[in-house]
Parts: structure tokens; sequence; C-alpha cells
């Protein structure tokens, strides 16, 4: 294929409508008539319910409605469970308990919905919450990990008679003889702590049952627009045709914008059915931190086996993920965790094995990394800890243990969170690693600049973590391309955009498909009316799942654009060539036709067509992986730590990555640094805090910290390139990479930097005043 | 998050204000710059009944010089004002080095100096710098006239010895001693956050070098701001060695402060830091007495001026008719808008609910993301922390005052072409930051840029294409395109 454009830094497509205010964003909905919700949340974590009495409420003028779970009647039941449980792994427990609409009977969270205000304004619904009588029984939270496993603890779900939500194990090899042989075995326990996504924009909602059309149009700040409505119809009783979801702009993902049939979408979907008008939510931040869900809270107890001259030779981690209040969407995080901990080295012998519990807080699906960071920092952990007691340079023990590249297909031998065998396809590990290591100049700093500034009496350590990116997971996408008679190319497809620049990406792929420029290809994405086949944007999948289905359909339609060219102009499509819009002979050039002539001719009006002739000069095609691309690297950084105030500096930040064929290196680019910010806040910034009572002490953004640009390094990438076999385009995920690895570089390179005062960390996310406490006992 | 609803008021002198409190009493609140209250309104979990907004009392909007040689500050006077105000730099250094450590640009366009320390929070910076400096406070009522001093203004958390009838008018800060030094340390967790602890610290020397005085006062670690003593007993009479001044330092950690305990910082901790901080502000400030160090240089980064006063140039008419829908009229974008409104509702919604100005975004209604950054009468401020109502008579510009999708802002051009927007949700705020910034700062270095936009929360880029994106729009707008 040529690549005119694919590989090239082209600016975005989207871009003039985002910095001119003209983009449209849910909030920005207006219809006349428009009614706005409003959810009364309980303040206590576990508690029983009552008595709930919206009488006053619903006579404040200007309340609509007002609704609690016992006005919804049949419609009240959980939810659906989003994802399936890996049922292949044998021995599998697994308790679904999925969220409902709004409490009933109990509360299990503190913010979950009691009642929803449906009002003129916003203002007028929240002011109603003032006159909703609400009388809570509160009982005891389980508010811990082990705390929740230990006998005579308060239950979430009392007919279980247990917190446990899920038990998964599972072995490659055999741990237990490798440990018997090994020179060395280590063993430490390992704590990642909760932190939220934090989009800018909260979710949002506009619900709009439009009786006389019987349609329902809802625009939601959704990353997977096709699943909403398919979940939003069966849930309604309504065909999937009735129900059309528009994504329009979404103000960030992250994650949990792939979450589906929440206690919003399930009561404002019901609540437009009975009012027949539109309903706009907006979730405030204050919500958003008690509702949207959240990650990364697993202890890890964890083994590692090795020789004395460093080589792994098994690993066994055991321990416990938080779910929160609800299960709905299974396994995949802890799922990661288990894929990702022995991330790029070969461990011939691992053990893994996890309970999920259940807690009283909002639930946990992914966040940019979904598990894998959790599971790279055990493993680098460990690795530090082994290089620290063999006496061994830290690059050194990763080098000795790197797959090498003719390795590849390299089988795991465990179940992913795709449901089939980890496989990595292709890589070059070795190559990242001395990448990293010369951009940040590793040896000349720690033999020359380390001690130096040492001397100085500085704090100053270096951290150096390789790490892998299971991406670009199935089961598939699907795309539309069109020549439109306007000359212009649109594509459709599924997946939904909430920044990744797919508007520019898969414009590229088309551009050098169709001979257009990418400026000339229009891109709609999350429209279900658009394009209603496939699963969502999540996994780092968008670009390589759904661009390898917009490349088939452009090939699609390029062939077709050949052919009839090919008889328009008398001459066979091997002399012919597609150049900025106009297909024109290669040697003849005033010989041509535009394409936008040739869509004309391509839909005839009147006459008579051969038999089986599809009209257009369009294609829909689909693309699913046989499995997942694994895409790799490794990062590198250089830290000081304040001695006074254990307040530190990052000073320098290198990536050597490897997502295979890049389609738009500066959109990649921004993945990596924005992956590397999300990191750097979950090492030592974004920690959520609750009380025993189980009350989340900082849901606001001055007490819960976004990294800001004083604290952000410039980042330095480095690419390397891999290309998948899995797909005809190469191509592999990037969108977590920067968040995987970055919590476990920048503590061991703070571990580094504080070498000598006997400090060994094992923990994110970290402060200042945790430092002080590990540093000063 | 939106604020219930109250009775709004917006007097036009401190009597009609002082009449306005002596009728309402306890119902009422004062408005000052708004930038605890609307947030602590926005969560609910403020709901005064009355707001009696100091916004166009002209005459409380100040910094003069006074006849003993020190300043005079009026209550109403821009923190920001305060912040490049030439006279506070050669008077009061101490406090011109120490507010850009208040919150963001935007927060401090609007902040004012009298509603800071007439908030008590024990975690605001002004307190403390006003106790170091020996500051007098004060007060007037209908019935009452009186100055206080620091120990009998600041009564504990969040409360001071202002009657529900009284305002605090003005703030007098003494000359310097001769021969005087300052440093205000702090260590907060990223710029703009709460001050874990933070130090003000205030020396002066003898003829023979030795401490004539030292006045330390804290953030943070008390419910007000603590004045430490036991150091200053250490001090006074002796070379500032750095052997008394890490003794002093102890002594101010283990006996002059109190401090609790929070997510952020353990008490042991807070403890820790006092010390550390108190010997390195000790030790600057007896090496600027040392040199004779007069006055700071003002920081200029074009976000906040040295005008006095934001007040309204039009009358005002929601000070004798309380309305709950209150006409106004506002310029935004050039655009004359005559509506009516509720007084609550925030100058936010408004732009966007009202006028379909949709571009202006709301990322968390507490004044921390800073995506609804507006410039009001060319400053940036956050318009989540305004209400709709103190707009009146002012002009706004939003994003949609810049370029268009065919004839971009250069700003906008080299956010375009440095990939400096991912998802573009805080986009626009970071434009109406940034817009002022390069008009005062046409030659940004990249710590400038970072300082400029610290205030400006982006979760997507890692910030490194924006600034990339700055300095590109510098390079292009100096060469004259």
């Amino acid at each position: 294929m040529m690549t005119k454009y694919v590989g090239q830094r082209i600016k975005r497509n989207e871009d003039p409508r985002l910095l001119t205010g003209q983009a449209l964003f849910v909030d920005d909905i207006q219809i006349p008539g428009m009614l706005h919700a409003g959810f009364l949340r309980s303040d206590y974590a576990h508690a029983r319910i009552r008595r709930i009495d919206v009488t006053k409420a619903r006579q404040r003028p200007g309340v609509i409605a007002v609704y609690t779970a016992a006005d919804l009647g049949d419609f009240w039941k959980p939810g659906p469970l989003l994802v399936p449980a890996p049922h292949s792994i044998p021995g599998l427990i697994f308790n679904k308990r999925t969220q409902v609409p709004m409490a009933k009977d109990k509360v299990r969270h503190a913010g979950e919905a009691l009642a929803c205000v449906i009002a003129e304004s916003r203002y007028i619904a929240e002011d109603a919450f003032a006159d909703i009588e609400v009388d809570l029984e509160p009982l005891d939270p389980v508010t811990g990990l082990e705390a929740a496993l230990a006998p005579g603890a308060p239950l979430l779900y009392e007919e279980l008679g247990t917190n446990l939500a899920s038990y998964v194990r599972q072995e490659k090899g055999n741990y237990a003889a490798a440990r018997a042989q090994a020179d060395v075995v280590l063993k430490r326990r390992i704590v990642v702590d909760r932190g939220a996504a934090a989009a800018l924009e909260n979710r949002g909602y506009v619900f709009w049952w439009d009786p006389k059309t019987q349609q329902m149009t809802i625009w939601a700040t959704t990353q997977a627009p096709i699943a909403l409505r398919n979940i939003m119809a069966g849930l309604l009783g309504l065909s999937e045709s009735q129900v059309r979801v528009i994504a329009p702009f979404v103000g960030g993902g992250f994650g949990p914008k792939i979450m589906l049939a929440q206690p919003e979408e399930q009561v404002l979907g019901w609540a437009t059915l009975r009012l027949g008008r539109p309903i706009k939510w907006i979730e405030d931040r204050q919500e958003n931190f008690l509702t949207t869900t959240q990650e990364r809270m697993q202890i890890h107890d964890v083994e590692i086996a090795l020789t004395r001259d460093g080589k792994i030779l098994g690993l066994q981690d055991i321990f416990i993920h938080d779910t929160g209040a609800y299960n709905s969407y299974a396994l995949t995080v802890p799922l990661n965790t288990q894929t990702h901990t022995m991330g790029p080295y070969e461990i011939p012998n691992f053990h893994t094995e996890y309970k999920v519990v259940f807690t009283n807080r909002i639930l946990v699906t992914p966040v940019r990394g979904a598990g894998r960071p959790q599971g790279v920092f055990v493993m680098e952990r460990m690795l530090d800890v082994a290089a620290r007691e063999l006496g061994l340079d830290p690059t050194v023990i990763r080098a000795k243990n790197l797959i090498q590249p003719d390795q590849f297909p390299y089988r795991q031998g465990i179940i992913g969170q795709d449901f089939t065998e980890l496989i990595y396809d292709s890589g070059n590990y070795p190559a990242t690693l001395q990448m990293a290591k010369e951009m940040i100049g590793y040896d000349r700093f720690v033999r020359e600049e380390q001690p130096r500034l040492r001397a100085e009496g500085k704090l100053v350590g270096i951290g150096v973590v390789c790490f892998t990116e299971g991406t670009a997971v199935g089961p598939y996408e699907g795309a539309r391309v069109t020549v439109e008679s306007s000359g212009k190319v649109n594509v459709a497809t599924g997946v939904g955009t909430q920044g990744q620049g797919h508007f520019t990406s898969f414009a590229q792929i088309v551009a050098d498909q169709v001979g257009v420029k990418p400026t000339d290809v229009t891109v709609t994405t999350g429209d279900t009316e658009k394009f209603h086949w496939g699963t969502g944007t999540f996994a780092s999948r968008g670009a390589t799942v759904a661009g390898n289905a917009i490349n088939a359909a452009a090939a699609g339609v390029r062939a077709k654009i050949l052919k009839l060219a090919s008889k328009v102009l008398e001459t066979p499509e091997q002399e012919l060539e597609i150049v900025d819009g106009v297909v024109r002979v290669a040697d003849i050039p005033e010989k041509s036709i535009t394409l936008g002539q040739l869509a004309v001719i391509a839909n005839p009006m009147r006459g008579s067509v051969e038999p089986g002739t599809e009209p257009g000069l369009e294609s829909t095609q689909y693309f699913g992986p046989k499995y997942g691309a694994t895409a790799a690297g490794t990062v590198a950084m250089i830290v000081e730590v304040d001695p006074d105030t254990m307040l530190v500096q990052i000073k320098r930040f290198v990536i050597a990555h490897d997502c295979g064929t890049v389609l738009n290196p500066l959109i990649v680019d921004g993945q990596i640094h924005g992956g590397v910010s999300m990191g750097i806040g979950q090492a030592f910034y974004e920690k959520l805090v609750w009380d025993e009572n189980g009350q989340l002490l900082n849901a606001n953004l001055g007490d819960y910290l976004l990294v800001r640009a004083t604290d952000m390094p410039p980042i330095e990438i480095g690419h390397l390139c891999t290309p998948s076999p899995l797909n005809p385009m190469g191509t592999k995920g990037v969108g977590e990479a920067g968040a995987i690895p970055t919590p476990a570089c920048f503590v061991q390179a703070v571990e580094n930097a504080l070498a000598g005062l006997g400090v060994e960390i094992l923990e994110t996310p970290l402060s200042p005043n945790r430092l002080y406490e590990l540093v000063h006992g | 998050m939106k604020p219930a609803p109250f009775e709004y008021y917006a007097p036009a002198s401190t009597d009609e204000a002082l009449a306005l409190l002596a009728q309402h009493g306890y119902a009422a609140k004062v408005l000052a710059g708004g930038q605890s209250l609307i947030p602590a309104m926005n969560y609910r979990l403020a709901q005064p009944a009355v707001l009696v907004d100091l916004n166009n009392v002209a005459e409380l909007f100040y910094i003069r010089p006074a006849a003993d040689g020190g300043v005079l500050v009026g209550a109403m006077t821009r923190t920001a004002t305060v912040e490049h105000d030439p006279l506070i730099a050669a008077r009061a250094p101490l406090l011109a080095e120490a507010i850009p450590h208040i919150a963001w640009p935007q927060i401090r366009n609007r902040g004012t100096f009298g509603g800071n320390v007439a908030h008590a929070d024990p975690a605001g910076h002004l307190p403390a710098i006003t106790v170091a400096l020996n500051a007098r406070y004060h007060v007037k009522g209908q019935r009452s006239d009186r100055w206080l001093s620091a120990d009998e203004f600041f009564v504990a958390a969040f409360t001071t010895a202002l009657e529900p009838d009284e305002l605090l008018v003005e703030v007098a800060l003494p000359p310097m001693p001769p021969r005087s030094g300052w440093s205000y340390r702090q260590a907060a967790r990223q710029a703009g956050a709460e001050a874990m602890v933070g130090v003000a610290a205030l020396v002066s020397l003898d003829e023979r070098g030795r401490c004539a005085s030292a006045r330390l006062s804290y953030v943070s670690v008390g419910e007000t701001p603590p004045v430490a003593h036991n150091a200053a007993k250490i001090l006074n009479g002796q070379t500032p060695t750095a052997e008394a001044i890490r003794a002093a330092a102890a002594a101010a950690a283990d006996s002059d402060v109190e401090p609790g305990a929070d997510i952020h910082a353990t008490a042991a901790y807070r403890r820790h830091l006092v010390r550390v901080l108190t010997r390195q502000a000790l030790t600057e400030a007896f090496e600027r007495a040392k040199r004779g160090d007069s006055g700071v240089e003002i920081r200029d980064l074009g976000l906040g001026d040295a005008r006095s006063n934001l007040q309204s140039p039009i009358p005002n008419p929601q000070y004798t008719i309380p309305n709950p829908q209150s006409p106004i009229t506002v310029t935004v974008n050039g655009t004359r808008y005559e509506r009516a409104v509720e007084p609550r509702m925030l100058l936010s919604d408004f732009l966007r609910h009202e006028l379909g100005l949709t571009g202006t975004h709301v990322g968390c209604e507490h004044g921390v993301c800073g995506s609804c950054t507006v410039l009001f009468d060319g400053r940036p401020i956050r318009s989540c922390l305004t209400f709709a109502i103190q707009a009146h008579g002012h002009d706004i510009r939003t994003v949609e005052g810049l370029g268009t999708v065919d004839n971009l802002h250069p700003l906008q051009e080299a956010f375009r072409d440095a990939h400096a927007l991912q998802c573009g949700f805080c986009t626009p705020g970071f434009l109406m930051t940034l817009v002022p910034f390069l008009e005062q700062n046409p030659r940004p270095t990249e710590q400038e840029i970072r300082q400029a936009i610290a205030g400006n929360l982006c979760r997507c880029t890692g910030y490194q294409h924006i600034v990339e994106a700055v300095k590109l729009a510098a390079e292009r707008m100096a060469g004259g395109d």
C-alpha cells in the first residue's frame, strides 16, 4: 500500500471546531422542553433503607417528577453483566452482583442513588433534595480488602454469606518445583491503592423518547455507543432500531465511560419513556468522585524464585482485588493484572491466584492501564528487590530475563481478558531497554553524575522499567467507507472517540487507499444511526481493530473505483492511478475522471445495470484479530528528592516504545504523554482516601490532586517499530502505554534516590508525607 | 453542584453595606471575591439566605502609603492587585513574595485581600502573613469602628472577632523595622495546592548585626496563625548563626505550633516541615537583612495586574430591589446582552445555557480545573466562581471571541500544529488563560509557560504539547505573523 499519509505527523481534522468552542459536547445540547435530572445520593456507605418520602419534593414548583426505586416497579432489577466471567478457567468462582437503578432496601456505597428529581432546571432539582425525607439505618461498612474476608465481617450481600465476589487461580509450569530448586526466594507484600480516572468532562446524558416517532435518542459521554444502544433497548423493551445513541465530542474517557446500564442511564431511559420529554443529566464533580467507576486497589503477596546469577525460575503472586459494591464488569482488571505481571520477561513457572472482594465503595472497572500497572508494579518491584539481594545492577537483571526477539510468537500459557491464552505476537524487548538506557545516559549517570550529585548532598535516583501492554483485543470492529458525489469520502465506524484523534488517523488510512487528502475524508464515530456494528473503545484497540476494518473497507472502495474507472476511461486497471481525488491514466494524466463524477456514475438513476451490481463507491468491512497484539517499551527517569520536605522532582523522563506501525506520530506522542502524566499521578499525587465509615475524604479536585503542568517533566520519546503480524497494517495499541510502567519507574527512582537510608518502597501512590514516614519511621 | 437561592444585594458604599448587614444580621453573608464562599455554596455546604456583595463598593479597593511608612490595604483589593503593586513590593515584600503561592492566577484575579484575611482559613496564606507583619485590622459596623491586633482579630478556625453586622474594611501593614529581612517558605504538594505548612518570617538586626526582632507565623499548623514566640526568644539579642537558627527552628517546631493531621500531612510530618522551613526562612531572612535588600521584583505573567478594582462601571440595579429574576446587561465578545437572571446563576451556566456560548466548559464547579476560564474585563477568572449578576456592566471574553474555524487565532493555530489538544474539553480554558499571558510575555520561558497554565488541568496531553504550542505561538506572534 502507498503510505503518503499514514505515518506522517498530520495535524488533526477535528481541531478547528474544538479550538473555537464549536464542538458539540453532551452538556451543550439544548432542546425545547428539555428537563433536568438530579440524583439524591446516600451519605452512608452501607445502610438499610427504612423510608424515603418524596411527597414534599413533588410539590415544589418547577419539579416535574420524583422517583425512587419503589416507583420503578417491575423495571427495577439488577442490571446486566457487561463482560462475561472467564469460565474457561477451571475452578473459577464468580458471584454475580450487578448495579441496580437506584438503591432499594439497602445502600452499598456512599453516593448510591436514592431518588431522582426531574425538574425545570438543575438548580431546582438540587433544591428539591432538601424536601426529601430519608431514613437510613447505618450498617458497619466494609472498607478494607482483608477486613472484607475476615470472619464476622459485615456483609454487602447477606444471602451470599461472604464478601467474596470471585476466585481465580492460574498456573503455568510448576512454581513449587521451581522454588525448591532456587538459590534465592524473596517474598514481599505490595499494595496499590485506589485512584480516579477524572476525565475533565464528567459523565452526562440526554435521553429523549419521542412518542410521535416512537424513537429514543440518547446523547451520551460513552466509549461504547453501540453497546449502550443494545443494552438500553433490551432494558427498556425497545427494538435496537428504535434507539439511537450518539456520542458527540467526549471530554476524555480513560476507561469508566465504557460502563453501561449505569444507574443514571437506567433511570433516565425509564423516565423519558414515561414523560415523553428530553431529560438531561450532567454528573457534577462531586458525583464523579462518588459514582464514576475507579481502579487499582489490590494487595499482593508475592514470591520470586531465582538462581544466584539472577535468572528467574518462578513467580508466585497471590492477591486480593477490590471490586467495590458490584461486579458488573466481571474480571477484566484482575485478569489483566495476571497477564501483565510476567511482562516482557521469561517466567517459566508462574502461580497466580486472586480473590475479588466486595467493599462498600463505587465499583472498580478499567481505568487507563486496567490492571496492567499493578502487574508491572509487582514484577518490577520484585526485580529491584532481587537485584539488591543479588548485588546486580537493576538493568542487568532485567536484560537477563527478557524474552528474546527470536522467541515470538511467545506463549505465556495463562488466560487473559479476551478469554484466550496470552500470546505475545511480536516485539524486540532488549532493543527497547537498550534504547531507553542510551536515551537517559544510564551508564554515565550511575558512574559519574549520581556519585557527584550525592557528594553535594543531593538525593538523586534513577529508575528503569520494562513493560508490555496487551492491546487491540477482539472481538471485532467494522467500517463503511463511501465516496460521495462531492468527491469527499466518508467513513463511518462504531468505536467511540474521546480525544484519540480518530477523525485524523482514520482519515489518513482512507486517504492513502482512496487517493484523496486526509482533509477530504470525514469520519463519523459514535453514532449508531451511521454505523451499528461494533463493540467500543477500550483496551487500546480503536486504531488497530477499527483502523484495520477501515483499511479493508477503503481497499474495497479502491477496488470499486479502479474497476469502474477502467470501464469509463477504457483503460486497464493497472494503468490507472488515483491522485488527489482524480483517477487518471498514469501515462496520459489528462485522461481522467474525478471521484465525485465516478460516484455519480456508480449510482445510476435510470437504465439497467448488470445483475449483481452493487451501487455506489462504497464498502463495508469488518476486522477481528486472532488475539490481541502486545506492545512494549522501557521507561527511565531521574528524580531528585528534597531531603527537607520529601517533595520529589522528576528531572528527566524517557520512554522507548514499540507499538508496531505508527499511523500518526504526533498522535502517538500525545497518547504517551497523557499516559505518563496519569502514571505520575498514580505514583505520587492521586490517592482516594476513605475513612473508617466508608466516606471518601477527598471528593474534590482541591484534595484529590491531578498532575499540573508544573509537575510534569519534558518527556523524551524513542520509537521502535516491530509490526504486528496479527493485522495487515501491523499496528498495536498505545493508549495505555504511559500509564502502565510509570508508577513502578517512579518508585524505583525514588528508592534509588533514598538508597543508603534503608528504604524499600512497596506501595503507590506515595506522597511527601509517606516518604517522610518511610525515611523517619 | 448549584448554589441554593439567596437574596442578593450589591451596595455601592461601605455605609450601605453596613446598613444591609445591620438589617439582615446572621442571615447575611458578605461576598468579597467569593473564591472560597462560592465553591462552598456550589457544594451547598454554605447556604446563606442573603448575600451582600461588596464588588461595587469602590471605596474599599485601594493600596495607599500610610503616614508611618507602612501600607494601608482596602479590604476589596484583589489579591492579584496586591501581588503586582509596587508599593507592596517595596514596603511589604514578604507579602508580594508569598502571594504567587495562593491558588492560581484566575483565583487571585477575583479573590480579595480582605476576604482572604476575614475568611480566617487555617490553610490560608494571608492571615499568617499579616500576623508576621504585625498588621492591624480595621473593623467597622454601623455602631462600631475599631482597630484590632492579630491576637484580637483571629479567634478560631474560620472565625474572627467580626460581629455579623461588621466588615473588615482595611488592613494596616506597619513599616518594616530598619535592617530587616523577610522570607516566605511553604511546602505544598503542587503549585497552587493548599500548603501543608507555610512559614512567614520577618526579622531585623541591630547595628551590631544581632537579631533585634524575629516574627514568624505559620500556615496550616493551628486554628489561628500561631506566632513563634519561643523561637524569637532564642534569637533575640543573638548573632543569627546557623546554630542559633537551627535552635530557633527546633523551638518553633517543638513548642510554638500545635499541628493537626489531615489527608495530606500527619502532625509529625507537619512538625518536621515547621522545623525545616523555619530554618530555611530564617536563613534567607537574615541574609537579606545583612545584605540590606529592599523590596522584591514584581513577577508579571500578564495574568493579573495592578488595576485596583473590577467594579461595575454602570449602576447595578440590585441594591434596592431584590428580585428572583434580575435584569443584567453584559457585553460578551463585543456583543451586548440584556437578560434577566436569578442571582444564584453561575456565570458559567449563564454563558453556556442562557447565551448558548457553549465553548466555555464546566469541569469541577469549585474553581480547581480551569476549564471554565474566561476573561473578565481582560483578566482570566473562573466563571464557575462568579455569579452572572456580578458580570452586570462588565466585559466578558470567551473562546468564541478568539478566532473562527476558518480563521484561527495564532494561538489556536499553534495548538493545532503542535497537537496541544486531544479531547479538547479543557482547551478553551487554556486559551483564555494564555491569550493575556502572551500579550504580556511575548517571549516566555518554558518555566513561565508552565507557571502560567498551572491553574488549568488537562488530563489528556501531559501538558508537553501545550507548552510547545505556546512557544510556537510566541515565536510566530513575535515574528509579526
